[in-house]
C-alpha cells in the first residue's frame, strides 16, 4: 500500500515537474515583446520618461500612447531639453518598471512654484498651457490643457495623433527622454514595448526531473503489479509433497504395525499390513490431497490468484514424486532381502535397479519368463511368457540364475517384497520427497530423479506404456535406458511388483499388447534382446526397437523430462509436457486399482 | 501475509526517501519561483561632463530649412508679417526694411539672398537658454559673399529663430571651430578668458567705427573691410551734403545683443548688433530724398531741417583668447538701413 502510495506520489511529482517545466516555457514564458504600461490617470496630461527607460529592456522600443479621443503627441529629446520644455508644468515621471508589466511613475514636479510661463513672452504654441493663471494651478483645470510640444526643434523624434500615437525609438548614445502629452481632457496611457530574447532555462531541467521521477514511479508500479500477480513468494516454488505424504502416513504406519511379522526390519514388517490392495496412495489421491492442501493453504490467506498457477506447477512435481516412491521401494526391497538372507537379495538388488528398468517391455518380458513360475498369482505372466518366450530362451541363461534365485525368493518374496515395496512407499516417500526437494534444486540430481520417476510408473504400467506405444512410449523408453543395466535380473522385482498393484491383468495386456500393436517394435526388440541375453544387452533392445520410432521418442522424452525438471527448478509453470504423463498416471492408477 | 506487511512498514530508509521526495519538490518549486527575474532597472548613460550639442546636424538642417521656408514665404509676398515665427531681432528688422525697399523700388533692389544651406555649423553645447547657433552658409547663387547666420532659441518652448546675418568679409578666414557633433561652448558676454569680453569687444569696435583711428581701441581693431566701408559711406555723405548740412554719425552697440561661441583655440566668435545713426543737420535749404527707400522709410520725399538715418548693423568678429593674439578680427558684417526720419 505504501509502495503504491509512493509510486503514485512520485508519478504525480514527475508529471508536475514536467508540467512546470513546460509551463515555464509556454504559459509562463516571458512575452516576446515585453509590454509595460503607465496609466497615471487623474489630471495628468504630460508624461516624461527618465533617461534610460526607453532602453530599459530592449533595443527598438515601440512607444504607444492612448488618450480617449484627445490629440496626443509623442516626442523624444534629450532629457534636459524635455524637462526644460516641460518646465513647471505638472507632469508624471516614468522612472522604470515597477513589475514586468507596469511602469513606475512619480509626480514629476511639485507645482509649487507657479512661475510657470517658462518661455516667457513669445510662446507661439497654440496650447499655451501654463500661463499666468497657473497661480491657481489645479490638476483639474490648469492641467487640463497641456502645452503642445509639436514642432519643437529639440525633438529628435516626434509623432502626433488623434487618440493614439506610436513611435519607434532606436537606442542612441546619450540620455533621451520621452515626452507624451495628451492635449485633450483625457489622461494619456503610455505603453512601452520592447522585443525580448526569451530564454526558457527551466524547460529541460524540469522535463528531465519529471521523467526521472516518472521512471522511478513506473519501476515501483511494475514491481507492485508483478508482486500482486505472482503473489508475494513469486520467487519460490512450492514443493509441498512432504505435507501430502504425511496424510497417508498414519494409515501406512498403522498397517505396518499390524503386519509387523517380518524380520526385525521395520520396513520389512510394514509391507505385510499394507499390501492390501488400494491402500497405497494412488497418484490421484496424492494429487487430490495435494490440491486440497494447496487450496487450504490458499484459503489460508494467500493471494488467491497467485496461488493457482503455483499449484498446477506443483502437481507434476507430485506425480513425479510418486514414482520415486517406487524407486524407493527397490531400496526397501534390497534391504529386505539383505535381512532375509534370501537369494532374493540378488533379485532384490535387481528389483531396485528394476524400478527404472522394468519399463521396457523386453525386460519385463524377460522378467516375466523368469518369474512366471515363481509368481503364481500372476496370470499375466504366462501370457507374457508367451510373448516373452521367444526372447526367453536366448536370455534364459542369464536370466536363469536370477530366475533360480528369483523363483525361490520370488515365491516368498514376491508378496513380501511387493508388500514391502508398497508399504515402504509410505515411509520412503517422505524421504524421497525431501530428497526430491533437494533434487529439485539440483539439476543433476533432479535429472536422476526424473529418470527414476518414469521407472516407477513403468513398474505397474509397462503394459500401458508399452501397449500404447504411442503416448506412453515416452516414459517407457526413458526408463528402459536407465534401467537396462539391471533390467534382466529384475524379473523377480518385476514379478513381485506386478502382483502387488494387481497390475497383473494390466500387465498382461502389456505384453500382449506389444506383439500385436507394436509388433514391429516388439519383435525386433525381442530378437536383439534375446541374443544378447545379458542385462546389459537387454537394455539395448529397447533402444534398438525404439530406434525407428521409439529412440527418437525416447530422446525427445528425456529431453522433455529434463526440460520439465529444468522448468521446475526455475519455478516456471510446466508446459503441456506434463499433461501426457499425467494422463498416463491416471491410466496407470486406474489400472493399478 | 502479516510478515509481509511488517516487512514493508515504513522504516527509516523509507522515511528518508519520503523526505528526499519532499525536498526535491521544494527545490523544484523554489527554483521555478526563482526564475522570475527581477525587473530591469534603467541604466542611462552618465550625465556627460560637457553637455552634448544642443542640436544635431539634422536638427540644424531642419531648422535652417524652416527658416528658409519662412523667408521664402515672406520674400514672395514682401510681407514681413509671417517672418516673426522664424526671424528675430536685427534679422527681422532688416528683412522688414528690405521688403520696404523692394516694394519702394518695385523689386529693383530685392532683399538680400539668404542661403539656408550650411557650409559650417557652429553648434552650442549647452543645457541652458538662450541658445545660439551660428551657420556659415554656402555661397549664394548670385555670387554674393557667404553669410554667417545666427540662430537663437530664447527658451525651451521656442523655435530657433534667425536672429541676424552678416556677409563674410572678403578674404576672411573663419577661425577653426568644433564640429557640430562636438558642440562649441557658448561664451558669456562678460567672459574674461578672451582678449576682450564680448561686450567690451563690441563696445570698443563701435567706438572704433565711430572714431576711426582716433579711438582708444584702434590698436586692437585694425582696419577692416567693414570699417572701411562705413567710413567711406560716411565721407561720401558728408561730401555730398557739405554745402547745406553737417553730417554726424555714431555707432553704438545694442544693449544685450551680443553672443559668442568658443573657437577651437579658446577664442570666441562674437556676434553683436550695432546701431549706426547718421544725423544730417541742414543749415539751409532742403534735401529731396531721392532714394525711394529713404522716402518710403521716412514717409516723405524731402526734409528741410534734419534727416536721421538709422542703420542696423550685425557684426561678427573673432576675439582671440587671453594671451593669444592682440588684435580682433572682424569676420562678417551687415549694414542695413532700417529707419529714416526727418523734418
Amino acid at each position: 500500500m505504501l509502495q503504491r502510495l509512493i509510486a503514485a506520489v512520485l508519478g504525480v511529482l514527475g508529471v508536475a515537474a514536467i508540467g512546470l517545466g513546460v509551463a515555464s516555457a509556454t504559459v509562463w514564458r516571458a512575452d516576446d515583446p515585453l509590454v509595460a504600461t503607465a496609466a497615471p490617470g487623474g489630471g495628468t496630461r504630460t508624461l516624461v520618461t527618465d533617461p534610460g527607460v526607453l532602453e530599459l529592456a530592449g533595443d527598438p522600443v515601440t512607444v504607444t500612447v492612448h488618450a480617449d479621443g484627445a490629440p496626443v503627441v509623442l516626442a523624444v529629446g534629450r532629457d534636459t531639453d524635455v524637462t526644460a520644455w516641460v518646465g513647471d508644468d505638472p507632469y508624471e515621471r516614468v522612472t522604470g518598471l515597477s513589475d514586468w508589466h507596469t511602469l513606475a511613475t512619480t509626480a514629476g514636479q511639485d507645482a509649487a512654484e507657479p512661475t510657470a510661463s517658462p518661455s516667457g513672452p513669445a510662446t507661439e504654441e497654440p496650447a499655451e498651457a501654463a500661463p499666468s493663471p497657473s497661480a491657481s494651478e489645479d490638476a483639474g483645470t490648469a492641467a487640463a490643457q497641456a502645452a503642445d510640444p509639436t514642432g519643437n526643434d529639440m525633438w529628435v523624434a516626434e509623432v502626433a495623433g488623434d487618440g493614439s500615437a506610436t513611435l519607434e525609438w532606436t537606442a542612441q548614445e546619450g540620455r533621451w527622454s520621452l515626452l507624451a502629452v495628451s492635449l485633450g481632457d483625457a489622461a494619456p496611457v503610455l505603453d512601452l514595448s520592447w522585443p525580448q530574447t526569451v530564454t526558457t532555462p527551466w524547460l529541460w531541467p524540469g522535463v528531465a526531473l519529471g521523467v526521472l521521477l516518472l521512471a522511478v514511479a513506473a519501476i515501483l508500479l511494475v514491481r507492485i503489479l508483478r508482486q500482486r500477480r505472482e503473489g508475494p513468494d513469486a520467487g519460490w516454488t512450492d514443493v509441498s509433497t512432504g505435507t501430502l505424504a504425511t496424510v497417508p502416513l498414519p494409515a501406512a504406519g498403522a498397517a505396518p504395525g499390524d503386519g509387523a511379522t517380518a524380520a526385525g526390519t521395520p520396513t520389512g514388517a510394514i509391507p505385510v499390513g499394507t499390501v492390501t490392495p488400494g491402500v497405497p496412495l494412488t497418484r490421484r489421491q496424492i494429487r487430490e490431497a495435494e490440491a486440497a492442501a494447496a487450496a487450504a493453504r490458499k484459503r489460508g490467506g494467500r493471494a488467491p490468484t497467485g496461488a493457482v498457477p503455483v499449484v498446477t506447477g506443483a502437481t507434476p512435481v507430485v506425480t513425479g514424486a510418486t514414482p520415486v516412491v517406487t524407486g524407493a521401494t527397490p531400496a526397501a526391497g534390497r534391504a529386505t532381502p539383505g535381512e532375509g538372507t534370501t537369494p532374493g537379495g540378488t533379485s532384490g538388488g535387481a528389483a531396485r535397479a528394476e524400478t527404472p528398468g522394468p519399463t521396457s517391455g523386453r525386460p519385463a518380458r524377460d522378467d516375466a519368463t523368469t518369474t512366471l513360475p515363481a509368481t503364481p498369482p500372476a496370470p499375466p505372466a504366462p501370457v507374457t511368457g508367451a510373448p516373452g518366450a521367444p526372447g526367453a530362451p536366448t536370455s534364459a541363461p542369464p536370466a536363469q540364475p536370477a530366475g533360480a534365485g528369483g523363483t525361490s525368493s520370488a515365491a516368498a518374496a514376491p508378496a513380501a517384497q511387493g508388500a514391502g515395496a508398497a508399504p515402504e512407499a509410505g515411509p520412503t516417500t517422505r524421504g524421497t520427497g525431501e530428497g526430491r526437494r533437494l533434487a529439485d534444486r539440483l539439476p543433476w540430481r533432479r535429472g536422476r530423479a526424473s529418470h527414476d520417476e518414469p521407472g516407477a510408473p513403468d513398474g505397474d504400467a509397462p503394459t500401458g506404456s508399452a501397449s500404447t506405444g504411442t503416448g506412453g512410449g515416452s516414459p517407457a523408453p526413458a526408463t528402459g535406458s536407465s534401467g537396462t543395466g539391471s533390467g534382466t535380473p529384475r524379473p523377480t522385482g518385476a514379478s513381485s511388483w506386478t502382483p502387488v498393484p494387481g497390475a497383473a491383468p494390466a500387465a498382461r495386456p502389456g505384453p500382449a499388447g506389444p506383439p500385436p500393436t507394436s509388433s514391429p517394435a516388439a519383435p525386433p526388440a525381442g530378437t536383439p534382446a534375446s541374443p544378447s541375453g545379458g542385462p546389459g544387452t537387454g537394455a539395448r533392445p529397447p533402444a534398438a526397437p525404439g530406434g525407428p520410432a521409439g529412440a527418437q521418442d525416447d530422446d525427445a522424452a528425456t529431453r522433455a523430462q529434463r526440460a520439465d525438471a529444468w522448468r521446475r527448478m526455475w519455478g516456471f509453470p510446466s508446459t503441456d509436457a506434463d499433461a501426457p504423463p499425467q494422463q498416463d498416471d491416471d491410466r496407470r492408477t486406474e489400472e493399478g486399482r | 501475509m502479516t510478515a509481509r506487511t511488517t516487512g514493508h512498514r515504513p522504516g527509516p530508509a523509507r522515511l528518508r526517501r519520503r523526505l528526499a521526495g519532499t525536498a526535491i519538490a521544494l527545490v523544484a518549486s523554489l527554483g521555478l519561483a526563482a526564475c522570475a527575474n527581477p525587473v530591469p532597472e534603467p541604466t542611462p548613460d552618465a550625465v556627460p561632463a560637457v553637455p552634448p550639442p544642443a542640436l544635431t546636424v539634422a536638427q540644424s538642417t531642419d531648422v535652417l530649412d524652416q527658416v528658409g521656408t519662412v523667408l521664402a514665404a515672406g520674400d514672395q509676398a514682401l510681407d514681413p508679417a509671417g517672418l516673426g515665427s522664424r526671424l528675430l531681432g536685427p534679422a527681422l528688422a532688416i528683412r522688414s526694411a528690405e521688403y520696404v525697399r523692394a516694394t519702394a523700388t518695385n523689386g529693383e533692389r530685392p532683399p538680400v539672398t539668404i542661403p539656408t544651406t550650411a557650409q559650417t555649423l557652429i553648434t552650442p553645447d549647452t543645457t541652458s537658454w538662450p541658445r545660439t547657433q551660428m551657420v556659415v552658409t554656402e555661397q549664394p547663387a548670385d555670387l554674393q559673399a557667404p553669410l554667417l547666420l545666427v540662430l537663437v532659441q530664447n527658451a525651451p518652448r521656442e523655435p530657433y529663430r534667425l536672429w541676424g546675418w552678416a556677409r563674410l568679409g572678403p578674404a576672411v578666414q573663419m577661425p577653426l571651430t568644433a564640429t557640430p557633433e562636438e558642440g562649441s561652448e557658448p561664451v558669456a558676454p562678460d567672459d574674461d578668458s578672451l582678449l576682450l569680453t564680448p561686450t567690451e569687444a563690441l563696445a570698443q569696435y563701435a567706438d572704433v567705427l565711430t572714431n576711426g583711428d582716433a579711438s582708444a581701441a584702434a590698436a586692437t581693431f585694425p582696419a577692416d573691410f567693414f570699417r572701411t566701408a562705413i567710413t567711406e559711406a560716411r565721407n561720401q555723405t558728408t561730401a555730398s551734403l557739405q554745402a547745406v548740412a553737417t553730417v554726424a554719425e555714431t555707432v553704438a552697440p545694442v544693449e544685450g545683443a551680443v553672443m559668442a561661441l568658443r573657437t577651437a583655440d579658446g577664442g570666441a566668435i562674437v556676434v553683436g548688433e550695432l546701431s549706426t545713426v547718421t544725423t544730417v543737420t541742414l543749415s539751409q535749404g532742403s534735401i529731396t530724398l531721392n532714394d525711394p527707400f529713404d522716402a518710403a522709410l521716412a514717409g516723405k520725399s524731402s526734409v528741410s531741417k534734419n534727416l536721421v538715418r538709422t542703420w542696423t548693423d550685425v557684426v561678427a568678429m573673432y576675439v582671440p583668447p587671453t594671451g593669444g593674439g592682440e588684435q580682433v578680427t572682424v569676420l562678417a558684417a551687415e549694414h542695413a538701413r532700417t529707419a529714416v526720419t526727418g523734418e
